[in-house]
């Protein structure tokens, strides 16, 4: 599992295997279990970016790039 | 922190700006000088009327008032190749037949039956006439009525004067565009500066290569508005801070119809401050996918935007079979974003060959239908020409269900996770109000200024 950095929050989101976002507070080290749609679930941090849990969640699937192939 | 730019008397993010990156890479690139100039205007301050947006009366008036009277694009030309291929264009509560009635010829007719107004044709195809199905009057394919069944009951539907009545038609860039108003001026007029700013991107040599629909929870300018600023990114998009310059990007209003950002991508945003060049770098690659991100590396003296642009360049190249080696910075990577009044957004540049589309629903204020087309460069030389995307209409929530548009639906994603709050929002609103910033959102105030003049209000 790869793990997403925020770049303001000093926070990281884990996607976990049951669907859930892991995210953790770098400065102190709590931790929180989310929702991809922001409903906390578990733990001591209670808020998390609902953009990152998306973004979390949907960036562990394969998309392929942009720019689309006509050769 | 906002600096006061005295040379444009706004004030405008700290940082490097849009131009001062495009001027020094001109000086080694051939940069479309088109992006080496600015056209910005203080258009005042004043507050946008919520109900423009949640007001079904308001609806009402554009399908009166806006709708009937502007030029809008319909469909490409490479979708209609053959006589008698016909698209169908809803919009409002309207219905056009766009088709090609001889082999240079393309017409647009108000897709309603003479006799008691069915449809012509509920979709698109390829037909030898049009006949509607209820009680088969028929029309040719230009516009001139073939057959009445019965015609001794209608002694007073003279054929000469039974024509199918036409909309206007115009081409522009392998675009088909229509107007209602046989009055309205020449599409050429109503593009302005378009033709000569895409002189340098011919759309016309690109294939439709995906198109996905959806319809969404929200007015179709509240959609629109979504996609034409940049400072919705550092909140809405905030992985993209560490490879987009977010706030700084930059506005450009042109007549009463044409807008652009040009939003610079391989520098952090300024919301972040200063970030190392191999940060940047991988964080681009992995959310691009564009090569291995294990790969990527910034050599001394080099920047994460060289770099990324290089590898842009190489893939545009592999991918089309047309040497882009040459290709400046900015048209490989950043996002360059027109605008023409009402609802067709070409994006300028290759490495994000994005078209999108906002159509009203029908007459709901509170639902619309956004387009996203990816315009693909089509090699020279090829036998044939393939065949452009059909429309996917998107059922689900999740764009991830398109995979055409590879991770542009990860971003769509986020943005739709907005669009639905903000029409609750704007219903639930007290101040009645939309405020907008007077430089980043300087396009959303520019159109509403052009709307206003046809829907009075």
């Amino acid at each position: 599992m790869s793990v997403v950095r925020h770049p303001f929050d000093n926070t990281e989101y884990l996607l976990q295997g049951d669907g859930t976002v892991l995210v953790r507070d770098l400065a102190n080290g709590t931790e929180g279990v989310f929702e991809v749609g922001g409903r906390h679930l578990s733990g001591d941090l209670r808020w998390a970016d609902i953009h990152m849990l998306r973004w979390a969640n949907d960036t562990a699937g394969g998309s392929k790039a942009i720019a689309p192939d006509v050769k | 922190m906002a600096i006061l730019d005295d040379a444009r008397s706004r004030p405008r993010s700290s940082g490097i700006s849009p131009q001062e990156i495009l001027q020094r890479e001109a000086q080694r690139q051939e940069v479309p000088d088109v992006l080496l100039s600015e056209s910005y205007a203080y258009l005042g301050s004043d507050d946008i009327p919520v109900e423009r947006y949640t007001s079904a009366d308001y609806a009402r008036l554009e399908a009166e008032r806006l709708w009937p009277k502007v030029w809008q694009m319909a469909c490409r030309e490479e979708e209609i190749p053959e006589v008698g291929d016909h698209v169908v264009y809803d919009i409002a509560n309207y219905s056009i037949l766009v088709v090609r009635s001889a082999p240079d010829v393309i017409k647009a007719y108000h897709n309603s039956c003479l006799h008691r107004g069915t449809q012509l044709r509920a979709e698109g195809g390829s037909v030898p006439f049009f006949r509607c199905s209820f009680h088969g009057w028929t029309w040719n394919l230009d516009g001139t009525l073939k057959r009445i069944p019965a015609q001794w009951d209608f002694p007073h539907c003279q054929p000469d004067q039974m024509c199918l009545p036409e909309c206007q038609v115009g081409t522009w860039a392998g675009f088909v565009f229509v107007n209602m108003d046989p009055d309205a001026g020449p599409l050429e007029d109503w593009l302005e500066v378009l033709p000569e700013h895409f002189r340098h991107w011919p759309l016309e040599k690109r294939l439709k290569a995906a198109h996905v629909a959806k319809v969404l929870p929200c007015n179709w300018k509240v959609a629109v508005e979504a996609f034409i600023e940049a400072y919705h990114v550092s909140s809405t998009h905030p992985q993209l801070a560490f490879y987009d310059g977010d706030t700084n990007s930059q506005y450009d209003i042109y007549g009463e119809h044409v807008s652009r950002f040009v939003n610079i991508l391989g520098i952090p945003s300024p919301e972040l401050g200063e970030l190392d060049e191999q940060t940047i770098a991988e964080a681009f690659a992995r959310d691009f996918r564009i090569g291995d991100v294990a790969a990527v590396e910034v050599p001394e003296g080099s920047s994460a935007r060289e770099v990324i642009a290089d590898t842009m360049r190489q893939l545009l190249s592999a991918g089309s079979g047309i040497d882009f080696s040459k290709l400046s910075n900015t048209e490989a990577i950043d996002s360059i974003e027109y605008y023409l009044f009402p609802n067709f957004l070409p994006w300028a540049g290759l490495g994000i060959p994005i078209v999108y589309r906002f159509r009203p629903n029908g007459l709901d204020p509170d639902t619309s239908i956004m387009e996203v087309m990816l315009m693909a460069p089509l090699p020279e030389g090829l036998p044939q020409r393939p065949p452009p995307a059909p429309i996917h209409w998107l059922e689900s929530d999740d764009w991830r269900d398109a995979p055409e548009i590879g991770v542009l639906g990860l971003a769509l994603n986020q943005d739709m996770s907005n669009l639905h709050k903000v029409q609750r929002g704007l219903h639930a609103s007290a101040t009645k109000a939309v405020r907008l910033g007077d430089y980043q959102e300087i396009r959303i105030r520019h159109y509403h200024r052009t709307l206003a003049k046809y829907v009075g209000k």
